[in-house]
């Protein structure tokens, strides 16, 4: 399983029927090597542009927001280092994984999402 | 280095805890900040039946990923013994209560010992903590009867507060409505505000990074 293509593959048959919008929030592992490149934290909204960029540029094509360096909106939602989260319509939270590594869940969360669209 | 990473096996011996009342355990799906009444096992907790085991491990899990110091701190009070792997000592009581405090609690550039990498590593004093860990808890019923085990993965991430304690962090639950926000698109800068997505169709968020 890929998470990247997972997601990617999700939006593509979703996009004309749900809103999807990636958060980009803060670096799980600051300090590790990903690519031959050591990733660093963010200290200003440029980098934090950038590492985003990275992060999207396997193919992964969402629309992507920039929190701030406040991390105010992960921490909102509870959403470090990775979670999904399905509003319906009416912008109620209908569905959420638990946080990931372990919890992140693109077929569940696809699923959520398809009970959704037929109710 | 901000993420706290402590894979640890936790073998959790429980052995016969007295059992009033007992109240709901706080989980991710429980919308519970702070500690509870104080842990309990399963209501009429018998040692002897392992369906009153199984809830008490169940419980335990629950306090444990709620970061719940206090609901733990009754078990670890109550004749629960912690074995831990690679044959480090066993620990007791209030012994075992300090080291899950210490490690929510770290002094500035305290040494903390981490699995997960294999070596020691410096730990700085930060604003928030995550907490993982897999797991595997063995029951083993006071009076012999076979051991019971359970094995599984949870995180859970702190936040440090004013006076400098930790609270979890907590994301609204399910048939809550999604907290508003707005923030600016990754290249055009344009904000989008989760507001203007809401009213047609259903909104999927996927929060992440890239490592």
């Amino acid at each position: 399983m890929n998470s990247v293509v997972d997601t990617e593959d999700w939006y593509q048959a979703y996009k004309d029927r749900a809103n999807f919008l990636m958060v980009y929030i803060e670096e799980a592992h600051p300090g590790n090597t990903v690519e031959g490149m050591e990733v660093h934290a963010a200290t200003t909204i440029e980098e934090k542009q950038a590492l985003a960029e990275l992060c999207t540029s396997g193919n992964l094509s969402l629309p992507t927001v920039l929190d701030k360096l406040d991390n105010a909106v992960e921490i909102a939602y509870a959403a470090f280092p990775d979670r999904i989260y399905v509003l319906d319509a009416e912008g109620v939270i209908r569905y959420k994984t638990a946080p990931g590594p372990f919890g992140w869940d693109v077929a569940e969360s696809a699923a959520a999402l398809e009970r959704l669209l037929t109710e | 280095m901000k993420l706290l990473s402590c894979t640890a096996l936790l073998p959790l011996i429980l052995s016969g805890c007295a059992a009033p009342d007992a109240p709901e355990a706080a989980g991710d799906a429980v919308p519970h900040v702070g500690p509870v009444e104080g842990f309990q096992p399963a209501e009429n907790f018998d040692p002897d039946d392992v369906a009153s085991i199984r809830e008490s491990r169940d419980r335990w899990v629950a306090a444990f990923s709620a970061g719940d110091a206090e609901a733990l701190a009754f078990v670890f009070q109550h004749e629960a013994v912690m074995a831990w792997p690679e044959g480090l000592p066993e620990m007791t009581g209030e012994d075992l209560f300090a080291s899950y405090s210490a490690e929510l609690d770290l002094d500035e550039s305290s040494e903390q010992y981490i699995t997960d990498g294999g070596d020691p590593r410096t730990m700085t004093r930060l604003p928030w903590v995550s907490y993982y860990a897999d797991y595997t808890l063995t029951l083993t019923p006071k009076d012999g009867g076979a051991p019971m085990e359970s094995s599984g993965r949870f995180m859970t991430r702190f936040h440090r507060q004013p006076d400098g304690s930790l609270e979890v962090i907590r994301g609204p639950a399910v048939g809550d409505p999604a907290p508003l926000f707005a923030l600016n698109e990754m290249r055009s800068g344009e904000e989008t505000a989760l507001v203007e997505m809401i009213g047609e169709k259903p909104t999927v968020l996927v929060f992440g990074s890239y490592t």
